[in-house]
């Protein structure tokens, strides 16, 4: 802390000043956005609920990223961690997607045997009848 | 300062201790609670290279099982006591696999080499958050405790992937484990975010983006990837945890979870995490291969781009792990694909290193042969991987020896070779001491053939079936397996030739010149070892890889800086090291 | 830089008081900061993002579970939660705006506003938690709830359409025996997902056929859908406490009048990681509450 000349006249860092007026319309906004996604989806749109809920969703987390926490204001490069962050979230997703939906069928024949084995296990203990003879499948 | 010291030396007498970061403060409490990245820098390195022999004694522990084809030190006479055995073996590869890979190989060259250097390279004074850096040590010193304790209760037997449902499953203390590398991870993700912002914000006047030794790119890439993938791992440990701790069900078959997507999670992590591991490797070798081939590097932007290229690319590539492990057919074609791409960067880095020594003058001092021996290492390790990343011949392969020795040529003969390069490259400054060339010389030739008895035959058993991670084998494996065990003890030599000439050099070695090898970096404008703050001056930033005005100075036995005509140019920022003490 | 303003000695004493060594001007080290705090910010949403996945993957792969548990979550208390946190987010956005200009009581009246945000957040959390715990609307096997009443619907017995390979037993009825079976170790898994000759198609097919009403019959596997419940929301209000916490330190530091005009940057840094939470959960509300 001693290494700064005392002459030197040091400047407060600088940011920008966000309007009041500006911050008070950018949360009504997203009040309204989120009660409006609460009515839609009330509304049943069937497949595209999802979708729309997300495009609202995502509308306010830009809202309020770039007002509230001031990116628009921001330098660029904290804009494009973001932007990178998003991509990279974007990437695990579709991936991990694109694999389950598309799951060898032959790895998962039906239902699980083990699965099998135990209804029928427990079939036989709420009517008590013979044992089963292939028991040994589970573990 | 220069004159005055040199005179006061030269009377031979109790010459005044001069001040450096080693030696002020010398308080415990002043280098725990260091601010300084120099020592954050000695102390990662001092843990790191513990948590190495410990490593290193696990895989000697593995190899010594493995001489006679029924295990030498784990096996039994009835079926209970082998299982019993060959679970203690389990742990035993788990430990050698955690401690290298999340304690030595992930943090090391970030957190020792990094630290330590990175700042100077950059000409800064310290790194951007020195507290953050400090809490980022502390953390690592609490993973590793956590491991250790784990260690003592009953370590993990699951491998160092932890994949469920047997990572949920088995009665070892999976969870002190998997805390432990939570909290190591959120180390790393601290390091990285400091390096970024260091990089971004800290570089003086003139150093601009291309003026940036290419460490320091490696590193900035290498960070990039600790900040974006690293909490990822994060979340899937602690979904681990509550896996384990309460059952939450989302990883575990049994509850209707699924096991896949545990992979999944993982790899999204693992796979950049080991470019994690190799960026700052090959950051490290193009920093040596110039300075001792005494000429520019070639194609210093392709070198910067291929960094940024592998920590992009590594992102894309993380399925083929999952190749054999119920991955559907549509996305291993996929990842197959990408994975030839993260070749071409790879690729870009050999070629111009090659091109770079092309007519070079060439010093063989101990770096620059270990930078020879990782790039021959390296492109075995990564042709291997250009194998593995073909899907047909993946689903041989997978799981076999073949993956084994593929890994460590990566891994040992790049990442492991590259940071003893360091180490020895920047001994020098870090300590202000020479050690022996001789016996650096040496142990290096041993360690490259150890390296390579050790994981060739790997490659080979491995292609004829040998499954990795057993604990006992077919006794037509022998030949192979006995040779690996060799190269293995091969090693452990060249080691302990490595320590004991190091530990020698610490407390009789020569005094080092301010520039020993004759290096363009702002790191050599800075007496050995630093002062506090590294540069008393800001620096003058020239390109970090024109070495037409550094002289060699027989009388130093290091190398200053001239001006063009010629003449000394005492009023550069080289301060006159002190020496005289070998002439 | 150009137009200097001159400061008092005082400004200058406090600025110089906040600068690090290693840097050279304020400005420099504000925007270090910054910088900093938005890749810790970028770590926040990655950490997320695993369990975004999850939730996608699952509720990709079961929509059935999703449509069957989302009778449980009651979407108003999410609004009223959605409301207050985007509530607490303005008031700390105005608190950065009088720190700015230098408004010390202001600053402190917006820093109460905003705790008191998180802290109702959480209250009305918490009452979900313990309403759920009576129901034991739990993760894993603990998730056991009373089928049979209290407008809860009534299972009905194999109503479900018959599967694929003939042989299956009926798929009701045996919910508490699955549980033991999990208990026991057996594989309980994907049981929903259609056999070899119907392919990925079956799946959609499913969902797209169904009646938006509740599914009558219970799914597999419904205890998933609490896991990642619990785990999102639970990592998200662990957050928010951090956030209660930092605000009481900032609070501290205000009524301590460590912040002026020249010197604000940790309750900027503290607005971002706000901001972040409450972005997190501008998504959650919908993913868990609004599911039809």
């Amino acid at each position: 802390m001693s290494d700064h000349e005392h002459d030197v006249q040091l400047q407060p860092a600088q940011s920008h000043l966000v309007p009041l007026r500006m911050l008070f319309i950018v949360w009504v906004v997203l009040c309204a956005l989120a009660i409006l996604n609460a009515v839609l989806a009330n509304m049943n749109l069937s497949g595209a609920g999802v979708l729309v809920a997300m495009i609202i969703a995502s509308t306010m987390a830009v809202i309020a990223g770039l007002y509230f926490m001031h990116l628009r204001y921001d330098s660029l490069f904290n804009v494009v961690v973001m932007l990178l962050t998003l991509i990279f979230i974007t990437l695990f997703i579709t991936f991990s997607l694109t694999d389950t939906a598309n799951y060898r069928s032959d790895l998962i024949p039906g239902e699980a045997p083990a699965m099998v084995q135990a209804q029928q296990a427990h079939a036989e203990q709420a009517t008590p009848a013979s044992k089963s003879a292939n028991s040994a499948v589970g573990q | 300062m220069s004159h005055a010291t040199t005179a006061t030396i030269s009377t031979t007498e109790k010459k005044p201790v001069e001040h450096h970061y080693l030696n002020y403060p010398r308080t415990i409490s002043s280098w725990l609670l260091t601010l300084d990245h120099k020592r954050i820098g000695i102390m990662y390195l001092t843990l790191g290279m513990l948590a190495f022999f410990v490593g290193g004694l696990m895989a000697e522990i593995i190899r010594t099982q493995l001489l006679v084809p029924k295990g030498l030190i784990f096996n039994g006479s009835t079926i209970q006591a082998q299982y019993t055995a060959f679970k203690h073996y389990n742990q035993v590869f788990t430990l050698h696999g955690i401690i290298m890979v999340f304690m030595v190989l992930v943090p090391i060259i970030p957190g020792a080499i990094g630290n330590f250097t990175l700042p100077l390279l950059l000409g800064a004074k310290d790194v951007a958050f020195p507290r953050l850096n400090l809490i980022s040590f502390w953390l690592y010193v609490s993973g590793v405790i956590l491991a250790i304790a784990s260690m003592i209760f009953g370590a993990a037997d699951t491998g160092w992937t932890f994949y469920t449902p047997y990572s949920i499953t088995t009665d070892t203390y999976v969870v002190f484990m998997v805390s432990g590398i939570f909290l190591l991870g959120f180390s790393s993700i601290f390091t990285g975010l400091n390096f970024i912002v260091t990089i971004h914000k800290l570089r003086p006047p003139g150093m601009s983006w291309f003026r940036m030794p290419l460490f320091v790119w490696a590193t900035y890439a290498t960070s990039a990837i600790q900040v974006a993938a690293t909490p990822v791992i994060g979340v899937t440990l602690l979904l681990l945890i509550l896996e384990r701790v309460m059952g939450i069900g989302i990883f575990n078959p049994a509850l209707g979870g699924n096991p896949v997507l545990f992979q999944h999670f993982f790899w999204f992590y693992s796979h950049p995490a080991v470019y994690i591991m190799i960026l700052p490797a090959m950051g490290i070798i193009s920093e040596i291969i110039p300075v001792f081939s005494r000429k520019h590097i070639f194609g210093y932007e392709f070198i910067a781009f291929s960094s940024l290229a592998i920590a992009l690319i590594g992102f894309f590539v993380w399925g083929h792990h999952l190749f054999v492990n119920g991955q559907s057919a549509e996305l291993d074609a996929i990842f197959s694909f990408l994975t030839f791409l993260v070749a071409v960067p790879s690729g870009v880095k050999i070629f111009n290193w090659m091109a770079t020594m092309y007519k070079g003058a060439i010093v063989l001092k101990t770096p620059m042969l270990y930078a020879i021996s990782f790039i021959v290492l390296f492109t075995i390790g990564g042709l291997t991987g250009v194998v593995l990343g073909a899907l047909a011949t993946d689903v041989v392969l997978h799981d076999t020896y073949f993956v084994v020795g593929h890994f460590h040529y990566v891994m040992f003969g790049g990442t492991i070779i590259a940071l003893i390069g360091a180490i020895h490259y920047w001994w020098p400054k870090m300590f202000g001491r020479m050690y022996s060339e001789f016996w650096g010389r040496i142990a290096c030739v041993i360690l490259f053939i150890g390296v390579n008895v050790t994981f060739y035959p790997q490659l080979i058993v491995g292609a004829y079936g040998m499954p990795r991670r057993y604990a006992s084998y077919l006794p037509e494996y022998q030949p192979y397996m006995d040779l690996s065990t060799i190269g293995a003890y091969i090693q452990l030599v060249a080691f302990l030739i490595m320590a004991a000439y190091l530990l020698h050099s610490l407390f009789r070695g020569r005094k080092a010149p301010a520039n020993p090898w004759g290096g363009a970096t702002l790191e050599w404008t800075t007496p050995s070892p630093p002062s506090h703050d590294n540069f008393d001056t800001t620096p003058v930033v020239g390109d970090p890889y024109d070495y037409s005005n550094l002289v060699y100075d027989p009388a130093l036995d290091g190398y200053i800086r001239v001006d063009r005509e010629g003449s000394h140019d005492y009023a550069s920022t080289i301060p006159m090291p002190e020496q005289q003490a070998g002439h | 830089m150009s137009e200097a303003i001159p400061l008092s000695t005082n400004e200058q004493e406090i600025l110089r008081k906040h600068l690090a060594h290693h840097f050279d001007t304020p400005q420099q080290q504000f925007e270090s900061g910054k910088l900093g705090m938005w890749l810790f910010l970028a770590t926040e949403l990655l950490l997320f993002s695993g369990l975004f996945c999850a939730y996608a993957v699952y509720r990709a792969l079961h929509p059935d579970i999703f449509r069957f548990a989302a009778q449980w979550l009651d979407w108003t208390s999410g609004l009223i939660n959605t409301l207050v946190l985007l509530s607490s987010g303005f008031t700390m956005a105005w608190g950065i705006r009088l720190a700015q200009m230098g408004k010390k009581k202001g600053l402190a009246v917006c820093l109460i506003l905003t705790m008191t945000g998180g802290l109702t957040f959480l209250a009305i959390h918490g009452y979900e938690y313990f309403d759920k715990y009576r129901e034991r609307l739990l993760w894993g096997t603990l998730y056991n709830p009373d089928l049979g009443g209290n407008g809860k619907p009534v299972l009905q017995e194999a109503s479900a359409a018959p599967l694929v390979g003939g042989s299956q037993p009926a798929r009701t009825g045996d919910w508490p025996l699955l549980n033991q079976l999990g208990q026991a170790g057996y594989i309980v898994s994907h049981s929903d997902i259609a056999p070899a000759a119907d392919g990925p198609s079956g799946i959609v097919q499913s969902a797209a056929a169904e009646p938006a009403t509740l599914p009558p019959v219970q799914p597999y596997n419904v205890q998933i859908f609490f896991g990642i419940y619990f785990i999102m929301t639970g990592l998200h209000s662990f957050h928010v406490i951090v956030g209660v916490g930092l605000m009481t330190w900032l609070l501290i530091r205000t009524l301590r009048n460590d912040f002026g005009p020249t010197y604000y940057a940790p309750v900027d840094y503290v607005g971002l990681y706000w901001g972040i939470v409450d972005m997190i959960w501008m998504f959650l509300f919908p993913l868990l509450y609004l599911i039809h």
